[in-house]
């Protein structure tokens, strides 16, 4: 008799804990980061180098169940400078304007996540990630004492990663969350260099590369934290 | 009462040898990985530079229970690059590979943490032979070269399934020593690794738990 009871008990603790945890299913939720920067320098020769960049990305994604989600993510970022910059080739000084955008960055992709929730409060997670992105970077630049060129390299990119991480949720709209490890195990990029020369007569050039790569390795970030907002409700 | 206190430990028992009954003696064990990458660069305009690059690293292991939760086992590793293209503007081509062959015989103790997770610490000896081969504008050349030494290396084993598991390890402390040798060049070397930054790389690996 006792162990009916028992097992009774059990059961209706159990129902009991499973009704207090279906709070995620169909819910939204959005996460992300965002840098503004300035900069202004004076140099002794008079000269003023002037830097500005932002960045932010964005994760937005919905429960499907109780334990599982599926989203979004975006990232831009831009950065740029005012700067005459000083070369010597052959013993002659050239300055060259270097006032451009610098780099730029736009990427998407798209995560799956499993959970696995430990009571009212905590939990762990993890799941994959395919994105996609477009890079651009620009500097001046020369090797030696030889002609200075402007190289412009642009890259696009896939790639497929695992992440794992936990939450706490310190108020019913909010969670804070933290990576625990990241592996990515394959990407595949395309880069695109144009070498342009500012001086001298050697002709421009270009490199096409296809890199990609297959590594199953296991990364222990140093713990990211975030935060997580969960509207609506 | 008695009844209860029967129950639980019969149902204790039973999971906890079902959990573990991998790292029993007589268990075998297989273990394998694989990585690849590659670089293929073309200039598009004034030139016919080309380089290419491309390296494969397999590994396999086989292992054996001797006694509850120790195993010895032996690990075969290769890593192979191969580099080709035209180096330079009159069209002159270069070609090579470089390859490593390690034998490694290994023990490994496990310490069980929970029914699925397991971490081990792993004692290993070592023996490696390089082999280069290079083809520079129709001039060939070789090396070879032999690499000795011991090392732990700590991991963790997650059990999937019951015979299916991935395992992560990082190599903390190594002693090595080599010998190379390159048209008549002999080079000795001797280095040793310690390396307690845990967040660099783990390699993975699939394995399974076979019982007889």
């Amino acid at each position: 008799m006792k162990l009916i009871k028992g097992i009774f008990m059990v059961c209706t603790l159990l129902s009991c804990t499973s009704a207090a945890i279906a709070q995620y299913d169909g819910r939204k939720f959005a996460s992300g980061s965002a840098m503004l920067s300035f900069s202004n320098g004076k140099l002794s020769n008079d000269r003023s180098v002037q830097t500005y960049a932002y960045s932010f990305s964005v994760e937005l994604g919905k429960f499907k169940t109780e334990n599982r989600a599926s989203g979004w993510l975006l990232s831009h970022g831009l950065g740029g400078l005012k700067n005459d910059q000083q070369f010597f080739v052959n013993g002659q000084e050239v300055e060259v304007d270097a006032k451009a955008i610098r780099n730029y960055l736009f990427g998407v992709g798209r995560f799956w996540q499993f959970y696995k929730h430990f009571g009212n409060n905590t939990g762990i997670f993890g799941g994959p990630v395919v994105s996609a992105n477009y890079s651009m970077n620009r500097n001046y630049d020369q090797q030696g004492t030889m002609d200075v060129y402007l190289q412009t390299q642009s890259q696009i990119g896939i790639t497929f990663g695992v992440q794992a991480g936990a939450y706490y949720k310190f108020a019913p709209k909010w969670w804070l969350t933290a990576s625990l490890a990241y592996t990515q195990p394959f990407y595949a990029q395309y880069t695109s260099t144009k070498y342009e020369y500012q001086t001298g007569n050697l002709p421009d050039d270009k490199l096409n590369e296809f890199k990609y790569s297959f590594a199953p390795v296991l990364t222990l970030p140093s713990v990211g934290l975030g935060l997580r907002f969960f509207p609506g409700k | 009462m008695k009844r209860r206190i029967l129950f639980w430990l019969l149902g204790s028992l039973l999971l906890s040898s079902s959990a573990h009954a991998q790292l029993q003696r007589g268990t075998g064990f297989f273990g394998g990985t694989i990585g690849f990458g590659g670089t293929h660069g073309k200039y598009a305009t004034g030139s016919d530079i080309r380089q290419n690059q491309f390296s494969i690293s397999p590994g396999i292991q086989f292992g054996k229970f001797y006694k509850e939760n120790q195993m010895f086992g032996v690990a075969l590793n290769v890593v192979q690059t191969f580099q080709w293209g035209v180096y330079n503007r009159e069209g002159q081509e270069y070609r090579s590979r470089q390859g490593q062959y390690t034998l490694s015989p290994f023990l490994r103790h496990y310490k069980p943490i929970g029914s699925r997770f397991a971490m081990f610490l792993q004692s290993y000896a070592r023996g490696t032979l390089l082999h280069n081969t290079s083809k520079f504008v129709g001039q060939k050349d070789s090396s070879t070269g032999m690499l000795v030494g011991i090392g732990v290396l700590p991991g963790v084993t997650y059990w999937v399934s019951k015979r299916f598991a991935l395992e992560a390890d990082v190599n903390v402390l190594a002693l090595d020593v080599s010998y190379t040798a390159l048209d008549g060049d002999k080079l000795f070397n001797f280095s040793s690794v310690a390396n307690t930054n845990l967040n660099s790389y783990f390699a993975l690996r699939a394995s399974w738990y076979l019982q007889k």
